[in-house]
């Protein structure tokens, strides 16, 4: 009677801590494992097999069985996941978040992807076979060779016009789209401008509507016919899809009405580069506004070929 | 005599587990719809017929006698259990060849209507895609038929939109011209539906279904629920347009004055069967099923 | 030269996982051990085993300890160290009417068979501050033990297990016969949740749902946002055995118990007017939490209607919503920067400032 009476793990024999210590090794007792790449081997292969289907129909969201990783939901799990189950020991990483290599996501991930698969990274876009992203397209062209990872957030670029997760995955079987296009309308009704900033919805291989992760419009032609594979985690939401090189991608847009790149009307102060994404920077004490390239390492590679010219 | 545009064969709609007595235990005779052994609900059965370019159908009967089921079951809203389909349409696919809506909606894929195919077994994108260039729809009820939260005007874009239309200025133009023939305040096509009056809503239904030049109208108890002098006016509005449009029409009515004013052939449904058709005027002056003799004496 | 964005955040991140890493060895108190947290706090251990979805209350003490506290962040630990752990097989399905009961009761029926059995609960004590608890005194806590398993006049001993209160129902034809039909157990942490769900990825779902969302969302339905009504057919707390069918034999083979809480909660909403049935809400989670298995058992009653008529009822709303590591991981992602995503819409309002100024 009186064993009955406890709480949890009281009277049941469970593990103690100390044979899960054992059961550890030491290299591995942060990161709680030992395996390269961290997912298990079946999770790799199911994500690689999903991730074919995604490039067999871009711009179709295949879902699948996300994992939980040691970093949070929405902060670019997705992305890791698939990082994760392509990534190979030869590989070179690089990792970016808002184009920044140093800002506290892309650091975040770099850290936890070196822990885990020990592989070379580099700031560099020429250098790296596999870049991660969250925000941003690089600046600076890529080529066949080369596989671009964006994280994704929201994946359904229909949820604005219809929260349902049934409807639109019937929405997107069907091609009935009229009310993504209906909202495009009403916005040139209401405000004669398409008021859509970043996260602008594009029309993948002529059949699926897509959402290409909250990039700024700047990053959208860059899609269009590009040398490169582009794969679209959402870890939450547990979708993968895909953009396969040389796919038609095109910004939904009227003859009346076409779509447009943000404008900056000067260029950026360290580099003086005029055709790349600026940050805009606000002073403190004057309340001047600045810019500067949002792709850092773009930035800083042209700030260096500049110093060599002026100092031979 | 052409061939018709739309045939009808043997549409069926049920609901529930089915028996073996289902059928025999239905129907105007057993004077219900609902088999009394498993409980399955008839919704119609056995309903075959077919319609004209330019003609004007009506389909008569009291609440769940079928007649919406039918309806509905053309307009792909609701599968149907068992029947055929056919459609017999010319479509001019000159502005879905190009542009980036003509892409997605154009006549890639675009199910062929020759009259051939049973229209029931397309898939559900192919169905939607034939929905939206040779159909329109007017229902009963404006929620159904139009999204309240968005402006009149963008109503009818919508349907514009799914038919390749990608400048914004011509469609304002259609709709604007739209509004004018159905007679719809153009200065307030950029306000939501929600503020109109009922009247008023259903003619923008109108437009919206007018809009892509359908082949075929359905119209489901469209003036039921408004006030009588708004009624005439929307039924005349009815009938001048399908008259000048010779568009094939099916008229949805309980209101044998609705199906008298608009219709030239008329079937009558009871618990889910047609139990009379005909002209409409013989089947008003002369009926032959008793259930018609008492829908028209008690009409007067 | 004007200001210069922070770039070099590698450094800051460096000092702000220390930082944290200090917030937990301040304070002069005394290290709590993970003994202490899995022993003395059993509710928050079997909290976030159920949330974690990892029955291990050695691993989610520890992942207390480490999280200070934070039962999100204590939960998202297990379930990260789950990903680590390979699928080695599935068990059998549990049976409850063979759990080893320590507590049961019924507010159907004032007795049952079996008979009620209020086992450990805080239903009946009064919350007021137990300012004795300040300064424990060991050896009188160790008496104390002492007196409550020797002198509280236990006569008869439990029975091994105790007959559903439902079957007895169901035996009736007065509750709808649960749907076995569904072939193949989903299993939603190897296959993405798909809408509408079935029974057995629905429950799951609800299983490892937070416990304060699952309460929010089915006391809304309990207050008036729904239509369940519910009556707590039964609830019980104890060791449910867990089997495998054995390898070689394929006979079912033991190899443990868990402490699980299970509530069927019983709505008097009929599904079929013609053959009126009160229907079933079922709750399971790890551990011992009460609040947890009623409210999955209403929403998973709510979820069922035909037509819903209100967010609990809906499906795809409670299913996407009750997961904790999920929803707390999207609200603090909020946290990291936007500004890129910021500078485009800046730019489009902009531009439609514009655009009105000129029109």
């Amino acid at each position: 009677m009186a064993e009955q009476q406890g709480g949890a793990g009281g009277t049941l024999s469970s593990k103690t801590l100390t044979s899960y210590l054992q059961e550890t090794p030491p290299a591995g007792r942060i990161s709680t494992t030992n395996r390269f790449a961290f997912l298990d081997e079946a999770t790799k292969m199911e994500i690689r097999r999903k991730t074919l289907k995604a490039v067999a129909i871009p711009g179709y969201q295949v879902p699948f069985g996300s994992r939980e990783l040691p970093i949070a939901r929405g902060w670019g799990t997705g992305g890791i996941q698939l990082t994760l189950a392509l990534i190979g020991p030869e590989d070179i990483v690089k990792v970016i978040d808002q184009g920044c290599d140093d800002s506290v996501n892309a650091v975040n991930i770099r850290k936890f992807i070196q822990q885990v698969c020990g592989v070379e990274v580099t700031e560099k876009t020429a250098e790296a076979t596999l870049i991660q992203t969250r925000h941003r397209v690089p600046e600076e062209p890529m080529g066949k060779d080369q596989i671009l990872v964006l994280q994704v957030p929201i994946p359904e670029p229909l949820r604005d016009v219809e929260p349902s997760e049934q409807e639109t995955r019937r929405m997107h079987g069907e091609a009935d789209y009229s009310s993504i296009w209906l909202r495009l309308y009403e916005d040139i009704v209401a405000y004669n401008e398409i008021t859509i900033g970043a996260r602008y919805p594009v029309l993948v291989n002529r059949r699926h509507i897509m959402d290409p992760s909250p990039i700024p419009r700047w990053d959208v032609p860059l899609l269009h016919q590009s040398e490169t594979l582009y794969l679209f985690g959402a870890g939450r939401e547990k979708r993968i899809y895909a953009i396969p090189p040389h796919t038609e991608v095109h910004p939904l847009e009227f003859a009346d009405h076409r779509f447009r790149v943000e404008r900056f009307n000067q260029g950026c102060m360290l580099c003086g580069a005029t055709d790349t994404y600026l940050d805009e920077i606000v002073e403190g004490s004057t309340a001047q506004r600045f810019y500067t390239c949002s792709d850092t390492a773009h930035c800083r590679a042209r700030q260096e070929q500049q110093n060599k010219v002026v100092a031979p | 005599m052409n061939e018709p545009v739309l045939a009808i064969a043997n549409l069926g709609k049920y609901y529930g587990p089915g028996c073996e007595r289902c059928i025999n235990s239905t129907g105007p005779v057993a004077a219900t719809n609902i088999c009394p052994h498993c409980g399955t609900v008839i919704a119609c059965h056995g309903v075959t017929f077919s319609l004209q370019k330019g003609e004007v159908l009506g389909i008569v009967g009291e609440s769940g006698s079928g007649k919406s089921t039918v309806i509905k079951a053309i307009h792909f809203d609701i599968e149907p259990s068992m029947g055929e389909m056919y459609l017999n349409l010319t479509i001019d696919h000159s502005r879905r060849e190009n542009g980036l809506l003509a892409i997605v909606n154009g006549k890639r894929g675009f199910p062929v209507v020759d009259g051939k195919d049973n229209i029931f077994t397309l898939t559900p994108f192919a169905r939607r895609q034939l929905r939206n260039v040779c159909m329109g729809i007017v229902y009963q009820n404006p929620m159904l038929g139009l999204r309240m939260n968005f402006s009149a005007g963008g109503n009818v874009a919508e349907r514009l939109l799914m038919d390749g239309w990608d400048h914004v200025g011509e469609m304002r133009q259609r709709i604007r011209s739209l509004f004018e023939r159905t007679e719809v305040d153009t200065k307030r096509m950029d306000e939501p539906p929600s503020s109109f009056s009922g009247g008023m809503q259903q003619r923008v239904q109108i437009a919206r279904a007018l809009s892509t030049e359908p082949s075929l109208l359905l119209l489901d108890e469209v003036t039921t629920g408004l006030d009588v002098s708004v009624q005439a006016r929307v039924l005349d509005l009815l009938r001048s347009l399908t008259r000048e449009l010779n568009l094939a029409t099916i008229v949805v009515s309980h209101d044998l004055g609705v199906i008298n004013l608009l219709t030239t052939r008329t079937l009558v449904m009871k618990s889910g069967r047609i139990v009379e058709s005909g002209l409409t005027n013989q089947v008003l002056e002369d009926p032959q099923h008793p259930y018609t003799q008492l829908l028209v004496s008690s009409a007067l | 030269m004007a200001y210069v964005a922070v770039k070099g955040g590698r450094e800051a991140i460096e000092q702000a996982c220390r930082l944290t890493e200090y917030q937990r060895l301040k304070g002069e108190s005394e290290r709590i051990s993970v003994a202490q947290i899995r022993d003395q706090l059993g509710f928050l251990v079997d909290r976030v085993m159920g949330e974690g979805s990892l029955y291990a209350p050695e691993l989610a003490a520890l992942a207390v300890k480490q999280a200070r506290g934070d039962t999100f962040e204590a939960a998202f630990i297990l379930r990260a160290y789950r990903t680590t752990q390979p699928r080695l097989g599935y068990s059998l399905s549990g049976d409850t009417s063979k759990m080893r009961v320590i507590r049961r009761i019924s507010s159907a029926f004032k007795d049952l068979p079996g008979g009620q059995v209020l086992g450990p609960t805080d239903d009946y004590s009064l919350r007021l501050m137990n300012f004795d608890l300040v300064n424990e005194d060991e050896q009188a806590n160790r008496l104390a033990i002492k007196e409550l398993l020797t002198e509280a006049g236990i006569t008869t001993p439990l029975p091994d297990t105790f007959p559903k209160l439902v079957d007895l129902l169901r035996r009736e034809g007065l509750l709808e016969e649960t749907d076995r039909s569904e072939a193949l157990i989903s299993d939603i942490t190897r296959q993405s949740l798909k809408i509408p769900a079935s029974r057995s990825a629905a429950l799951q779902t609800l299983s490892r749902g937070e416990t304060g969302g699952l309460l929010c969302l089915a006391y809304s339905n309990m207050r008036g946002y729904g239509s369940v009504h519910p009556t707590i057919g039964e609830l019980r707390v104890g060791y449910l055995p867990v089997e495998v069918s054995h390898p070689h034999t394929g006979a079912p083979y033991c190899i443990g118990e868990i402490l699980v809480t299970e509530a069927e909660i019983i709505s008097k909403s009929y599904n079929d007017a013609e053959n009126p049935k009160m229907t079933l809400g079922y709750g399971l989670c790890y551990g011992h939490n009460e609040t947890k298995a009623i409210s999955m058992g209403v929403l998973d009653r709510a979820i069922q209607s035909s037509g819903p008529g209100s967010p609990s009822e809906d499906q795809e709303f409670v299913l996407s919503h009750v997961d904790g590591i999920e929803s707390m991981g999207f609200c603090n992602h909020f946290k990291l920067p936007h500004y890129v995503t910021f500078q485009s819409d800046l730019d489009r309002l902009r531009k439609t400032l514009e655009e009105q100024d000129n029109g």
